[in-house]
């Protein structure tokens, strides 16, 4: 049986001067694009860009991927600030003991998973760039620290997250939905995308089922499925596996570097 | 079917807003309110949680307990 999968390389290089593109992307590769640190960054600015260059493309998502991007950069910013209180502002701020000991905590926490991912990065050159940020509990843990010194009052951490998140992240917001189109059947103009009339959400319960991928993953695959978009660009390997098995009639885009390795691992699929 | 710039440009500003650091306005806001709970904390009177009514309490707890 042919495979559905195809490198950035050739597929752009078969992409014809101004010929009209509809491509799904997922978080993955927004992420990577946006975060120099991440493995699949270089491959992924110059697929995006080389294809934007050369064809008329329009990057479909879904609303998913966007909150999936969005609290990506929500750790990525409050760890940028929290990190700050610590070195490079610590001489104008003041902050207590116990909130300058969770932000170490947390610090020491992130380099434990830091150096774990730099073996596996001289394994098998992947970099997850999410681990240099805070998890979703270490953030909660400092919050707490600023939290308690006046529960009545939360002025503190309100503040943080006035200046190290503010107005950024929904900058960043606005400048992705620029970036990208979201699937919708409510959008009359978009109507010609949708091979039915309203997407089934209980199928993507059916995909994560089937192969046992993340409710989110399914959901794009659920959406690109209740579509003609051909293309699905992803650097997730749950998309590409779940592509082999529930999307036959998808061309799954990936790094050219990665075909042989997801070669071997579908071959016994 | 979008008209939109391309993603180079947008990247460009993508970018300047994810390497954008904190104005020095700012910075001082953040420490005039920082260190000024810092200060209050340190005086008793403001702490809601004083270490006197902690230790009570656990005083208390134990005489309760019947131990």
């Amino acid at each position: 049986m042919a495979t559905n999968r195809i490198g950035f390389k050739k597929f752009v290089k078969d992409v014809s001067i101004n010929e009209r593109i509809n491509i799904i992307i997922d978080s993955n590769l927004l992420i990577s694009y946006f975060d120099e640190v991440h493995s699949d960054h270089d491959d992924t600015v110059a697929f995006l860009k080389n294809l934007d260059d050369k064809g008329k493309v329009t990057f479909y998502t879904t609303v998913t991927t966007k909150s999936e991007f969005l609290d990506y950069h929500r750790k990525r910013f409050l760890t940028e600030g929290l990190v700050g209180l610590v070195r490079e502002l610590s001489d104008k701020i003041n902050i207590s003991t116990i909130a300058k000991s969770k932000i170490q905590n947390a610090l020491t926490l992130r380099d434990n998973r830091l150096r774990k991912e730099e073996k596996k990065y001289q394994e098998i050159e992947e970099f997850n760039s999410s681990i240099n940020y805070f998890t979703d509990n270490d953030i909660k843990e400092i919050k707490k620290a600023f939290r308690a010194r006046d529960v009545q009052e939360e002025r503190g951490w309100l503040s943080i997250c006035s200046v190290f998140l503010g107005m950024k992240l929904s900058k960043c917001e606005s400048l992705l939905d620029e970036f990208c189109t979201y699937l919708t059947t409510r959008d009359e103009k978009q109507r010609e995308l949708f091979v039915v009339d309203e997407v089934d959400w209980k199928k993507s319960t059916e995909i994560s089922s089937e192969t046992g991928m993340s409710y989110s993953d399914s959901m794009i695959l659920n959406m690109a499925l209740s579509t003609n978009i051909k293309n699905i660009a992803t650097l997730d390997f749950d998309i590409i596996y779940a592509g082999a098995i529930s999307a036959l009639s998808k061309t799954i885009l990936l790094p050219d570097r990665r075909i042989k390795t997801f070669k071997n691992i579908l071959k016994k699929v | 079917m979008s008209k939109r710039r391309r993603i180079s440009e947008i990247s460009i500003d993508m970018f300047k807003i994810i390497n954008q650091k904190p104005t020095l306005e700012e910075i001082e806001k953040l420490a005039e309110i920082l260190n000024e709970k810092e200060k209050d904390f340190d005086n008793e009177k403001n702490d809601i949680f004083p270490v006197k009514k902690i230790a009570i309490s656990e005083v208390n707890n134990r005489s309760v307990d019947g131990n």
